[in-house]
């Protein structure tokens, strides 16, 4: 009965929200603020602004979240997954010809994401899926085990917090970045070592191997 | 029915599809899958908020969005893990 | 405004908080000293309530705002409403106290258990005193998840069951009330309740149909607690906690919140004017009667003498939906008195039901006949009690009954008063064999007693129930005094109803 219950209130909560979306005046939207603003970030794509600059108290937590989470993994799986489940000749060409593309694009991404869709995570989550597939062919890269992953995933976190206090010394105040050029110039800084970061945090995630919770003999 | 209303509904199908596996289905596995599910409902709903009939989107709900999908990426893998070392320990 | 005026409110839901906080980290073997807090607690609240009606009759108004959401504060406040429902709180908070410190004499976790009855009272004081939906919504949630444990004491597999059912049915109004709330939000912005509703007073009236929506959203999420019918499905198997808990309960926090959410819904945010308006009155008003009718005729069919008066709650308390679904000041009159009448009535009724249950070992209405002789105080209190519920003068539910059954014959609503007379009928019918047999007829020949609780406890259970009978008699003997709830629910509806500012 609690189930029927339940289905059946979640199907006219749902209806009532949509209902509820339907008859809600529109609020007006943020556009006008943050198009008036966006001239002292120095970027010209509005969400990168909005993500970097205006709410970068948010942003900054959000990276701190993804430390987080693999603090998490770190607590629960204290081994790795033995690397190359997926070696052979085949993976292994695919995945010599697709890293340097990956990289490059991921880049790419990076860059424009000052003026256009794209940006850190965009980038980090890009990066994090060269890695992957770096892991599973058997080339995991020295620098994402051991201690210098858990520094690069808390990299991103860290260059914010830099950044943050940075500017602070400029302007009085935390995440407050002084003037269009300067400000460019810190945003591209913090997306750059922040998608880094979010790759080796992400692939770490996926390489967290719970087995029995007790340190095996492959421990880092 | 306008594209923003139709975005909505299929936002709140999604919504609410999540909903329901999330509370009425017993496997950890299904209730992550189906809290991913209706967390995208949700984020689909502020891109629909952020539609404007004859202007570019409003891009606070397009950087609320963008932070939702990393702390759900983060939130899930963190889940996956949880949900691996119980069975592991269960296991044992 | 004095910074003691202002605090009193604050100072109410603080000492039932505080008083909590003394309770959790008591051992459970420190009988003694946990009663002694367990009786402070109750004790130094009731005299910041009764200073609260002392100021609040006089004129002066109470209000508490702190900072909570940009533009939303959460706000304690005391109006006429609110004291009405906190002096009942904190009145029958004491009485169940001193019930519980006898029935709960054994069994791991007591400390545990008195904490969180102390928070949900504390929750219910916040329900109460809440100024504005933000707050309500805060302690509505608040309440669910403290009942929670109470619910579940016992903690065996079945107990955890129906937990997991009360949980599922309350926060899922827990749900719909926050998306009222914030439909309300968008749609007016920050306001707190008013008299003669909030919404009535908007610049700009939203259209019809959010506002039909809104109602129907809220009234949805405090009808589950309240148990509207089709949502009451949680209150007959939340007849798992043990007796003081379920008195608790079914008088004042979970149920009685959820009727004090529907009074609020349509006194103080849509206002009886504009509910009237929108014509959604009369769709309450018929939930609320299909509710009353429902619940007697599931209760007539229990055995189990705990599901029987759960069943009854169901009925009983959409009275108060009922009445202020009626948009008439005699039937606002008899809603708001019903959240007073219903409380001390049912309590009564609880206790006396965990009393046969630890003293006689009775639990089922089959194996009442002969109770009357053997635990004669306690069966008298549960006659009072029960005569109350049927509507028999003189006792509290006469007056309730009443005042509706005027206001729906000023109301055109005639139907109403038939609703009223089966109710009565079903309620009768489902007592009264109950009654007469506890009295006339002999007990059954295969009796087994099981060992007598303590005379202390026993001498607890008794006095509890006797006290409360007492009030429900007073309510309808004294109903004219200044003392009783009649006058003060007398002044809400003339308010309400823009007779007097």
């Amino acid at each position: 009965m609690a189930a029927a219950f339940l289905g059946g209130f979640i199907a006219l909560a749902c209806l009532a929200l949509f209902a509820a979306v339907l008859v809600a005046p529109a609020a007006p939207g943020l556009e006008a603020a943050v198009a008036a603003a966006l001239p002292e970030t120095g970027v010209t794509n509005p969400v990168t602004g909005v993500l970097l600059d205006f709410r970068g108290y948010d942003t900054l937590l959000e990276v701190a979240v993804i430390a987080l989470a693999v603090i998490g993994a770190a607590a629960l799986a204290p081994r790795e997954t033995p690397p190359a489940p997926l070696a052979g000749p085949v993976a292994t060409a695919a995945a010599a010809v697709l890293a340097p593309a990956i990289v490059l694009f991921s880049g790419y991404l990076l860059w424009t994401g000052g003026a256009r869709p794209g940006g850190a995570f965009q980038a980090g989550a890009l990066l994090a899926g060269g890695l992957v597939l770096l892991e599973i062919t058997g080339s995991r890269p020295w620098w994402r085990r051991g201690l210098s992953g858990r520094l690069g995933a808390a990299a991103g976190t860290a260059a914010f917090l830099i950044a943050g206090l940075g500017v602070m010394a400029a302007t009085g105040r935390f995440l407050d970045y002084p003037g269009p050029d300067w400000g460019y110039a810190v945003i591209l800084a913090i997306e750059a070592v922040a998608a880094v970061s979010v790759a080796v945090a992400l692939s770490a995630l996926f390489a967290a191997e719970p087995g029995d919770g007790r340190p095996g003999e492959g421990a880092p | 029915m306008t594209s923003e209303a139709l975005y909505a509904a299929v936002a709140l199908a999604l919504f609410g599809l999540g909903w329901a596996g999330l509370l009425l289905k017993a496997a950890p596995l299904r209730k992550l899958i189906a809290l991913n599910v209706m967390s995208l409902g949700a984020l689909m709903l502020l891109v629909a908020f952020a539609w404007r009939p004859d202007a570019p989107p409003d891009p606070v709900p397009h950087a609320l969005a963008i932070t939702g999908i990393v702390v759900a990426v983060a939130a899930t893998a963190l889940g996956l893990v949880l949900i691996r070392r119980v069975r592991a320990d269960r296991d044992r | 405004m004095t910074g003691s005026a202002e605090l009193l409110p604050v100072l109410i839901v603080g000492a039932t908080l505080l008083s909590a906080a003394a309770i959790f980290p008591l051992r459970d073997d420190q009988v003694r000293l946990r009663a002694a807090v367990c009786l402070a607690g109750p004790a130094a609240t009731l005299a910041l309530v009764g200073a609260l009606i002392a100021g609040v009759r006089s004129g002066a108004r109470y209000e508490a705002r702190f900072p909570f959401l940009p533009g939303d504060d959460l706000l304690l406040q005391a109006d006429a409403l609110s004291v009405l429902f906190v002096a009942l709180s904190s009145a029958l908070w004491l009485v169940t106290t001193v019930y519980a410190l006898g029935y709960m004499r054994h069994g791991p976790n007591r400390s545990r258990f008195f904490g969180f009855f102390a928070l949900c009272v504390s929750a219910t004081m916040g329900v109460a005193l809440a100024g504005n939906m933000i707050t309500f919504l805060v302690f509505y949630e608040t309440l669910t998840l403290a009942t929670y444990p109470l619910v579940v004491h016992k903690g065996d597999a079945a107990t955890l069951r129906a937990g997991r059912t009360y949980l599922i049915y309350t926060l899922s109004g827990g749900a719909m009330v926050f998306l009222g709330t914030m439909l309300l939000h968008a749609l007016q912005g920050a306001g707190g309740f008013e008299v003669g509703g909030l919404l009535a007073q908007a610049e700009t009236r939203p259209s019809d149909a959010a506002l039909r929506l809104l109602f129907a959203i809220l009234i949805a999420g405090v009808g589950v607690k309240a148990a509207l019918a089709p949502l009451h499905g949680w209150l007959p198997l939340a007849m798992v906690a043990p007796a003081p808990v379920s008195a608790l309960l079914h008088a004042v926090a979970v149920v009685k919140a959820g009727a004090f959410g529907v009074v609020r819904v349509v006194y103080d945010v849509f206002g009886v004017t504009l509910a009237d308006a929108l014509g959604v009155l009369p769709w309450l008003g018929a939930a609320a009667a299909i509710t009353i009718v429902w619940g007697s005729v599931l209760a007539l069919g229990q055995d189990d003498l705990k599901r029987r008066l759960a069943y009854s709650t169901v009925s009983q308390v959409s009275y108060i939906a009922l009445g202020a679904s009626l948009a008439h000041p005699a039937a606002a009159v008899g809603a708001i008195l019903h959240l007073i009448h219903q409380g001390i009535m049912k309590i009564t009724l609880f206790f006396c039901a965990g009393a046969f249950a630890e003293v006689e070992g009775v639990k089922t209405v089959s194996r009442m006949a002969g109770l009357g002789r053997r635990m004669p105080w306690t069966m008298a209190a549960f006659t009072v009690a029960a005569l109350g519920m049927i509507g028999v003068p003189p006792t509290a539910g006469f007056v309730t009954k009443w005042y509706l059954a005027i206001g729906a014959l000023e109301a055109d609503g005639a139907w109403v008063v038939a609703v009223l007379l089966i109710s009565s009928g079903l309620n009768a019918a489902y007592f009264l064999p109950i009654v007469g047999a506890a009295w006339f007829r002999p007990p059954p020949d295969d009796m087994v007693r099981p060992e007598p609780p303590p005379r202390l406890s026993v001498a607890l259970m008794a006095v509890s129930p006797v006290v409360t009978a007492l009030l429900v008699m007073a309510a309808a003997l004294l109903a004219t005094s200044i003392f009783s709830p009649l006058g003060w629910a007398q002044a809400l509806a003339l308010r309400e109803f823009g007779f007097e500012r």
